[in-house]
């Protein structure tokens, strides 16, 4: 059906088409990204309120046929658009690969402990140059998709007194996304632990994606 | 002094007030902070019936699409699904089918549902009205309420109503530290058992 080959763990992201602005973006990725940039600042609950399920559908269609596609031209609310990318990272290999999960969970336990300012202990810096030292394991691919996304989920964090998405609720109706952990065969007793960590560490790389992603220094009070 | 502990588990849609219509029953407060869920948190409140005293334990779930596959172990040992949507967003509403159908998937009818109409202070914005919410709730034999978790509408009634379709005292007696397994032969309201001199006020 033209779309890119599937391996067990869904299409490789490297073998979409592309976009002409950046080799590493599949075009899918930065269609739904502008259009969520251009209308989605106002709306309450953007990426936590799903969309219609009947636009998710037929945007979903329309973009696997053409990803540039304006979707201006079709009515679509941005709660659709944004369900609709969020279908495309749960059904593509996952971003950040489920090989690097327990790195990044003992990174972020890490940064959540407070700082021990006894001499030879981490200080939050280092702590957070950890975290920064896992990311880079990720595929080239994979960690520029990533780097894009997350600094669109900043841009939205910028905009949260218009439409209430601080990065920890960006982060909590993101994670699931980003960090597929597999949750087979889990209790919800299980799953109540294994929630706020990787929360944490979406969270972490929104307000510093700066520092994670853009070469900056980190930020030491996030406001 | 045996007191019945029932578990209530609440599903929906993200941010249809899930959340919010506990800390309305617990608190008699609501958060102005929009705040998502994160995982999974229970908190108890005993409740004082005209027959008898029991203690329900409120299950809050995020509402994460990734989350759905875990209803059959969360739902298992629940009396009670509260299923809610958001009367200003028909897309809450239309998937509310999904989360009964994934309840009684589990439980068939050896629980008790009610469907939960939330935000009726947005009434401007209004797009599911109170018949179509009715309808649903015939077709599907479930229960029916309309509230706003915000002005403290119906909230104590929704969890009155809940707790008067529970099975009564009559059924054998429960495992010590366990919860009450439920069986119900039909979906509908029990009427509670009036007991002679069982109520003290």
């Amino acid at each position: 059906d033209g779309r890119p080959g599937t391996s067990e763990s869904g299409c490789k992201l490297s073998e979409f088409p592309m976009s002409s602005n950046n080799p590493s973006l599949p075009q899918f990725v930065e269609t739904c990204v502008e259009f969520i940039d251009n209308e989605g600042m106002n709306t309450e609950g953007i990426y936590r309120i799903p969309g219609n399920k009947l636009q998710v559908e037929l945007l979903q269609g329309k973009l696997q046929e053409d990803p540039s596609l304006d979707i201006h031209t079709l009515d679509i609310q941005v709660n659709a658009v944004a369900t609709v990318l969020k279908n495309f990272f749960n059904d593509t290999e996952p971003l950040i690969p489920p090989s690097l999960h327990d790195e990044l969970l003992e990174a972020a336990a890490n940064i959540t402990e407070p700082d021990d300012e006894s001499e030879g202990m981490p200080d939050k810096s280092s702590k957070l140059l950890a975290l920064r030292g896992v990311l880079k394991k990720i595929y080239p691919t994979n960690y520029e998709v990533l780097k894009y996304f997350i600094t669109h989920l900043k841009r939205v964090s910028q905009h949260k007194s218009t439409h209430n998405m601080n990065s920890s609720n960006l982060a909590i109706c993101l994670w699931p996304t980003l960090l597929r952990i597999d949750f087979t065969g889990k209790t919800y007793t299980d799953m109540t632990q294994m929630t706020r960590l990787p929360a944490i560490i979406v969270q972490t790389l929104i307000e510093q994606c700066g520092f994670f992603f853009h070469g900056e220094d980190e930020i030491s009070e996030v406001v | 002094n045996h007191i019945d502990k029932f578990k209530l588990s609440l599903f929906g849609e993200m941010g249809v007030g899930k959340t919010s219509l506990i800390t309305r029953f617990m608190y008699d407060s609501f958060d102005n902070t929009y705040q998502a869920t994160i995982g999974i948190d229970f908190l108890s409140k005993t409740m004082y019936l005209e027959d008898r005293t029991i203690r329900l334990q409120l299950w809050d779930t995020a509402g994460q699409e990734r989350f759905r596959s875990l209803i059959p172990s969360y739902i298992r040992d629940s009396s009670v699904a509260v299923v809610v949507y958001d009367i200003t967003n028909a897309n809450s509403f239309q998937q509310t089918s999904k989360w009964i159908d994934d309840v009684r998937t589990e439980r068939g009818s050896d629980v008790i549902i009610m469907l939960v109409g939330n935000k009726t202070d947005l009434s401007d914005k209004r797009q599911i009205t109170t018949e179509e919410g009715e309808r649903k709730a015939k077709e599907l034999s479930v229960m029916f309420i309309e509230t706003s978790a915000k002005a403290g509408y119906n909230v104590k009634q929704l969890f009155r109503r809940v707790a008067a379709a529970l099975p009564g005292m009559e059924q054998t007696e429960p495992k010590k530290g366990e919860m009450t397994e439920v069986k119900l032969k039909d979906t509908g309201p029990i009427e509670p058992e009036h007991k002679e001199g069982g109520c003290s006020c």
